[in-house]
């Protein structure tokens, strides 16, 4: 590439984009209708190649994370909580039962709580482009319903491997484990593992129904995407450019989040037509496990802050 | 110096391997006997295991136990067996000096962003440097041994 | 990118006598270099480490300190004994009792050349006691040795299952059990070979060479042996049969992953050989864990830096093009299933299997998808392939050990494994084209476990 630090507006741009899931994800979607307008709008000056399944980081997406920061991926979609191995303040943002719906997840990362996001974002050298979701993470199992606190505790649970996690699924009485998550619908099925956590998109593609027949929607923890930009890169890109690219990522994101919410639906119906049992606890209960998790706000409160957790607040 | 250099290796990597056994054995016998997880330990094993295969190859270097094709080398003239012990040595070289300073930088990236691993929080640059050391070793066994065979070679060809 | 670069200086390193895991290396780090300047080399490390750092992977040491324990605490001699009460009183029986005890060892130890150096050891020297050439009984040991990788555990298998696993997920449990079926016929075949072997040369040679000086063996020749002795060698074998069971079961009853059912493998072993052999001493550990792990950093260095040339044929889309290529010159899935297994020859007979797994399995898996072949199926006969690649001059890893134990030389075996390759090559060729060969068990157990 040309030395175009000031920004030529004419400079070519190949870039490389990587997406944690495969090609039939909402995630790709998104990430490929922001690679053919880019080229659309651009007439093919500036292209993307996107590669599923986090394929630039052997399939890890710390490493994603790390090396979009680093520059040497020029662009990511990651979940907050991955970027939480940088810097703590992102787990803010999954905090337990922080928001009841996804009208207050858009109010707060539409707001002040979005803006504070992007910050940080930009302290560990990521340009953010826009939000899209991964949704609420929801609780299944194959023992019984969860409705109270007292349902799930004892229960053999696989759980992302962060340490907030592991605390909160302690603080909640269960047996939590971190597992590769190749080997949870294995573990699952022999009975090594009673349940699991993750949003209504992996438990369906996962087809986690076959060895799962309870789901509880609690909306316990919100998962949202980052589609970010190495700063440097995008820096280093003339003034229209980083323009273009705002815009078309901004609308790539919405676009993700739009197709995400409709797939939710079907997936939801497909996953009660295949026999699994959802369970949607009343606010009384909510109330039980929210208040069940409160050691792990007066934990994590100073290392989220006090003004990012009252923005993220709704 | 060379004793206590074999043995530092040694000693690392039995240890390396000895604490990544019993991590993981562990971690069975509490998910299934003791209904209780000690999963995020292993972030420690996996880690460890990097660190386990660069000191493990610089073992590997000094006892020559790195695979190849020899069938070129074994039929060539002395002269031409010096000149590709030179080459193999400085190719070796060069791939683990590139190595160390790619690791090193790699380090200092994360410290300076501060990485840590995801379930212990511990700096993920402690390891990385630690990968650093251990190609470096790589690097300074390639230059011994390239020396020992270069040497040996030199006194068969005298005889 | 050219692909002819990237091929041309790895295969140019190689034969001047770069080591296999340096050669890959250099040449990611040339082709990166080459494709982003100093740019591209900035995620060397971060690769090498991610490719490593896998807990899937970690059943590799897990499983050569299995081998290695089991080596050092009796096992592999009272396998090999048991094998003698079954077969020894056949005519050439030693080349059974080979063969079985490899397949034995195989089932406890998930790589090639653990298993040579496990029966080789005592075998190779019975082998030649009974008037086989150094060079057959070499060829045997190390052919008998690469069902090492195709009986569960496998080494071979878990690595296929992580590189493949970018494009598809698959099982390293239903692998494991794909591997039973092949890898015994492997045995069978390798018998065979010997028998053929031994009729053409060794006792016509024995005849002229050893007239005079008859050696008594202590192993073949022996009467059959009666009921209870095979009773005895079975209780006393019993904790070395009983592994693969731990294995195999834990993984299907649900009670451990294949990561912890290597390190489960590895305390078991550790038990055995102090308390129930005691031929375990605390002072052997040291050298027990000293060698694994050297065993294993070669290993892993070399799929620390296939990681990169794996990296570099998916974000160059390497992968892509060349099935094009190949698609666009035919469809017939016959002639590319032919070439494949041309291909995957060719390249264990100069590269490793880990190696070959991270270089091939990225590029063929576009081919394999678009066949509609089982992956499961691949996975074996690409195994079948990598094992055969382990006793093909010029670089043969279970050669070089087998060598090492009888003396022998690479040169004096090149003619001897042309039988079992052959032998191979046939059940390769099954294997290819009857994929229920390989898909029969894990889908038989499927349906138990669904029912
Ligand atoms: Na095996
Ligand atoms: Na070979």
């Amino acid at each position: 590439e040309e030395a175009g630090s000031s920004g030529d507006s004419k400079q070519e741009h190949d870039l490389q984009m990587s997406v944690t899931v495969s090609e039939s994800s909402t995630w790709y979607e998104a990430a490929d209708k922001l690679a053919s307008d880019l080229e659309e709008e651009t007439d093919g000056r500036i292209t993307m190649e996107i590669y599923p399944n986090e394929g630039l980081s052997g399939g890890d997406s710390g490493k994603a994370v790390e090396s979009l920061s680093k520059g040497t991926i020029d662009l990511t979609f990651n979940s907050t909580i991955i970027y939480s191995i940088m810097d703590e303040r992102f787990g803010v943002a999954s905090a337990p039962f922080l928001f009841k719906n996804l009208e207050e997840v858009d109010e707060v990362f539409n707001g002040e709580g979005g803006e504070m996001i992007n910050d940080i974002l930009r302290e560990k050298g990521v340009e953010p482009l826009g939000f899209g979701q991964n949704g609420f993470r929801q609780v299944t199992n194959s023992v019984q319903e969860i409705q109270s606190p007292e349902d799930i505790e004892g229960l053999k649970m696989r759980i992302p491997g962060i340490n907030m996690y592991t605390d909160l699924w302690s603080e909640l009485g269960t047996d939590p484990t971190t597992m590769t998550f190749s080997e949870v619908f294995t573990s699952l099925e022999q009975g090594a593992l009673d349940g699991q956590e993750n949003p209504i998109d992996v438990i369906h593609s996962a087809q986690l129904n076959e060895v799962q027949d309870y789901i509880t929607m609690w909306n316990y923890s919100y998962d949202p995407l980052v589609l970010g930009m190495n700063k440097e890169l995008f820096d280093s890109m003339s003034e229209e450019d980083q323009q273009l690219i705002k815009e078309l990522g901004k609308e790539a994101s919405e676009h993700q989040v739009e197709l995400a919410r409709e797939k939710e639906e079907e997936q939801i119906n497909e996953l009660e037509e295949q026999g699994m049992e959802f369970y949607y606890p009343t606010d009384e209960e909510l109330e039980q496990f929210k208040e069940k998790v409160q050691p792990i706000y007066d934990e994590y409160e100073s290392k989220w802050g006090e003004d990012l957790l009252e923005a993220f607040t709704p | 110096m060379n004793k206590i250099f074999n043995y530092i290796e040694e000693v690392f990597v039995v240890l390396a391997m000895s604490i990544m056994s019993i991590i993981t054995f562990s971690n069975v016998v509490s998910r299934n006997l003791l209904s209780s997880s000690i999963a995020f330990t292993e972030e420690i094993t996996i880690n460890l295991f990097v660190l386990l295969t660069f000191v493990g190859a610089s073992i590997g270097v000094r006892k020559s136990a790195h695979l190849g094709f020899n069938l070129l080398y074994d039929i060539s003239s002395v002269l031409m067996k010096k000149i590709l012990i030179i080459f193999v040595g400085l190719i070796t070289l060069s791939v683990f000096l590139i190595i160390t300073y790619f690791g090193y930088d790699m380090a200092q990236f994360q410290q300076s962003i501060g990485t840590e691993t995801p379930a212990l929080g511990w700096p993920q640059s402690y390891f990385s440097y630690g990968l650093c050391v251990g190609a470096l070793f790589c690097a300074v066994r390639t230059v011994q041994s390239t020396y020992y065979e270069f040497i040996n070679l030199r006194q068969k060809g005298g005889e | 990118m050219d692909i002819i670069l990237l091929f041309g200086v790895f295969f140019l390193l190689i034969a001047l006598k770069v080591p296999i895991a340096i050669a890959i290396a250099a040449t990611s780090i040339v082709t990166l270099f080459n494709t982003d300047g100093v740019v591209g080399l900035e995620s060397l490390a971060d690769i090498m480490y991610t490719g490593i750092s896998k807990f899937t992977l970690l059943a590799i040491p897990f499983f050569i300190l299995t081998g290695v324990i089991m080596e050092h605490a009796g096992i592999s001699k009272r396998l090999i004994n048991l094998a003698q009460t079954i077969v020894g009183h056949y005519k050439s029986g030693i080349v059974f009792i080979t063969a079985i005890a490899a397949i034995f060892f195989a089932a406890i130890s998930g790589s090639g050349p653990a298993t040579v150096a496990a029966i080789g050891g005592i075998l190779i020297p019975a082998l030649v006691k009974n008037g086989y050439k150094k060079e057959t009984a070499s060829a045997l040991v190390a052919s008998a040795g690469s069902t090492g990788i195709v009986i569960p555990p496998s080494i071979a298998f878990i690595v296929f299952a992580v590189v493949a696993g970018d494009q598809m997920s698959v099982s390293i449990g239903d692998l494991f059990m794909a591997g039973v079926i092949p890898g015994v016929l492997l045995g069978i075949a390798f018998i065979i070979a010997t028998l053929f072997v031994r009729w053409r040369n060794d006792l016509k040679d024995k005849r002229e060479e050893n007239e005079e000086n008859q050696v008594k063996e202590e192993i073949e020749l022996m009467p059959k042996a009666t009921f209870k002795e095979k009773a005895q060698a079975f209780y006393s074998a019993i904790w070395g049969l009983l592994i693969p069971i731990v294995i195999l079961g834990g993984i299907y009853g649900g009670i451990f992953t294949p990561t912890e059912a290597a390190v489960v493998a590895v305390f078991y072993g550790l038990f055995v050989g102090f308390f129930v052999y005691r031929e375990l001493k605390l002072k052997d550990m040291y050298v027990i864990f000293r060698d694994a792990s050297v065993q294993t950093a070669v290993i892993m260095l070399i799929v620390g830096s296939a990681s990169v040339f794996a990296h570099i044929i998916t974000s160059e889309r390497i992968a892509n093009d060349l099935a094009d290529m190949v698609l666009g010159l035919t469809e017939n899935p016959i002639i590319i299933l032919l070439l494949i297994n041309l291909i995957l020859l060719l390249a264990g007979a100069f590269i490793d299997a880990i190696s070959a797994m991270y270089i091939f399995v990225p590029i063929l898996m576009p081919i394999i998808i678009f066949l509609e072949v089982e992956p499961m199926a691949f996975a074996v006969f690409m195994t079948v392939n990598l094992a055969i690649g382990l006793f093909t001059p010029p670089v043969g890893i279970n050669l070089f050990v087998a060598c090492g134990i009888s003396g022998a030389t690479l040169a004096g075996l090149s003619k001897t494994i042309i039988p079992y390759f052959i032998a191979a090559f046939i059940v390769l060729l099954f294997l290819t084209f009857v994929p229920s060969i390989s898909t029969f068990l894990p889908n038989l157990l499927e349906q138990f476990k669904v029912e």
